[in-house]
């Protein structure tokens, strides 16, 4: 089962350090600069083949659904992880 | 003519799966993965939704009817255009005598044969340049070439002959901008641009690329009402009345406009197509010597790989593929090595193909519908460890990004004139 989790990075040189020696299967798309809130951070979203790498949970981020970006047909799926981790009260 | 050790003519899928005619054991069947959802043409000419790992057997034919099956292959994707329709700003504004845009409109299906879900547009009566936009500036994600295209489908009554698509705002940016296209005539008007007949109406129209600069990634793409071709100057009584629909914008990086790639408030990327199988069918690759076959419909410009026998990574290959150019190249090579290009063909048209490579170290021959494209007596960079798995398309390699209509293996180099007959059209 693939995991769709989105992620930010200080900058973008602390993102190439932990994707580059990332063995994991995924599709990465590379979103840059996008959140107005913090203009030097750098965004990625990442369609994890199976389970997203433990290292890389303390990188999430949870936009409001579905950010700037989503998979084809992950919508729903990111939707409800967003309410179950991203929002726990609303359980 | 021998029969082939592997046949696989794209009929029979589950998900995950791609059955092959031969060998019957199973051992040659494909594995299909694809993450994520994507679309095809169904039986039915209409543009449908195809779940993850589910193999794309596209019913797409050029002339707006539904053709035979194709295995539709793609590399990775992503629809910058925000929004289904958003193409909702008009210049000059509708009170001012510009385009007036209704969304949700009922007057025809789309092409996914959904109702309220396109736009109409119809001209008003101001003078000079009518266009619509792109609500907010439209930024991709990274520099480079880009294309631009939409489904469009003239009005009933006063059809909008003449319009363009046009990248605005892209500082820095290089290339055609403004691409344009007869809608009378289903033509496309500006070199590089390219249009595509969906039945009912339908044109999908595809902008000729354009490339991005990285200092400015946000701009505008329009859709305009044209009066001629590169004549977007409308005199006094505007374009009073003409009409046009559109639904499906999309904007993608890189030269080709891919299958369509649905949005909502976000851009949205959708996975590439790998399919391959690997394992058992090492008995149905040739090993010393063989031959690779695959009938393809070539309809874009653009460089990737057909088909290829490998040691399951690329150390080892032996493999046939295509160049942007649409020339032909049979490529192979041997752990320790570098690809070696053994053989290059003249280019080809657009359309279907037959293509096969046969092979043994020093005697290769590579036949194009029926014709020789070259041959190769190279007998260093010949594959040193045994071929385990067969690719029709995966991340190692370029995908295709086109349709497969059939592909086979054989165990023997086939002679030329089994070459010759086999890829006859």
């Amino acid at each position: 089962m693939a995991t769709f989790r989105k992620y930010e990075f200080a900058v973008y040189a602390d993102f190439r350090t932990i994707y580059d020696a990332e063995a994991s299967p995924n599709t990465c798309v590379e979103l840059g600069r996008v959140n107005p809130d913090n203009p030097k951070a750098y965004c990625v979203d990442i369609l994890w083949e199976g389970e997203e790498p433990s290292y890389w949970v303390r990188h999430q981020v949870w936009p409001t659904p579905c950010g700037v970006h989503s998979f084809l047909g992950w919508d729903a799926q990111y939707e409800a992880d967003y309410k179950e981790f991203a929002t726990p009260q609303s359980k | 003519m021998p029969t082939p050790s592997l046949l696989i003519v794209p009929a029979r899928f589950k998900s995950g799966k791609l059955y092959s005619q031969i060998p019957t054991s199973g051992a040659g069947d494909f594995t299909v993965t694809r993450a994520t959802n994507a679309t095809r043409v169904n039986a039915s000419g209409l543009i449908e939704s195809v779940a993850s790992g589910i193999p794309r057997l596209d019913y797409f034919a050029s002339d707006g009817t539904v053709g035979c099956p194709a295995l539709l292959v793609e590399p990775s994707g992503t629809n910058f255009a925000r929004g289904v329709e958003l193409l909702n700003t008009p210049t000059p504004a509708t009170a001012s005598g510009g385009i007036t845009i209704t969304t949700g409109s009922t007057d025809f299906l789309a092409p996914d044969g959904s109702s309220g879900t396109i736009t109409k547009y119809v001209g008003g009566t101001a003078s000079g340049a009518n266009f619509v936009e792109y609500v907010s500036s439209i930024s991709v994600s990274a520099s480079g070439v880009h294309t631009f295209s939409a489904f469009v489908k003239t009005g009933a009554t006063n059809p909008l002959t003449f319009c363009a698509l046009q990248f605005a705002l892209y500082s820095a940016a290089s290339g055609t901008n403004t691409s344009y296209f007869n809608l009378a005539s289903g033509t496309a008007l500006t070199a590089g641009a390219t249009i595509q007949n969906y039945g009912n109406g339908w044109y999908r129209i595809i902008s000729a690329p354009y490339t991005i600069a990285a200092g400015d990634l946000a701009g505008s793409i329009r859709l305009i009402f044209a009066e001629a071709n590169n004549d977007v100057n409308w005199p006094a009584s505007g374009a009073l009345d003409l009409t046009v629909y559109a639904w499906g914008i999309q904007l993608d990086a890189g030269s080709v406009a891919t299958s369509y790639i649905p949005t909502t408030t976000g851009s949205v990327t959708r996975n590439a197509d790998v399919v391959s199988v690997t394992g058992a069918v090492s008995g149905s690759i040739g090993q010393t010597q063989g031959t690779i076959y695959a009938e393809v419909d070539v309809r874009n410009l653009f460089a990737g790989s057909l088909l290829v026998v490998d040691d399951g990574d690329t150390s080892d290959f032996i493999a046939i593929g295509r160049l942007a150019n649409l020339t032909i190249r049979a490529q192979i090579r041997r752990a320790g090595g570098s690809t070696t290009t053994i053989i290059t063909s003249s280019a080809v048209a657009l359309g279907v193909h037959k293509i096969a490579l046969a092979y043994t170290n020093g005697d290769y021959a590579l036949y194009i519908d029926g014709v020789s494209a070259g041959t190769s007596t190279n007998s260093t960079n010949y594959p040193a460890t045994s071929l385990t798995q067969c690719v029709l398309s995966n991340t190692n390699y370029v995908p295709f990004n086109d349709r497969i209509l059939d592909a086979a293996l054989y165990t023997t180099r086939l002679s030329n004139a089994e070459l010759a007959a086999l890829t006859s059209l």
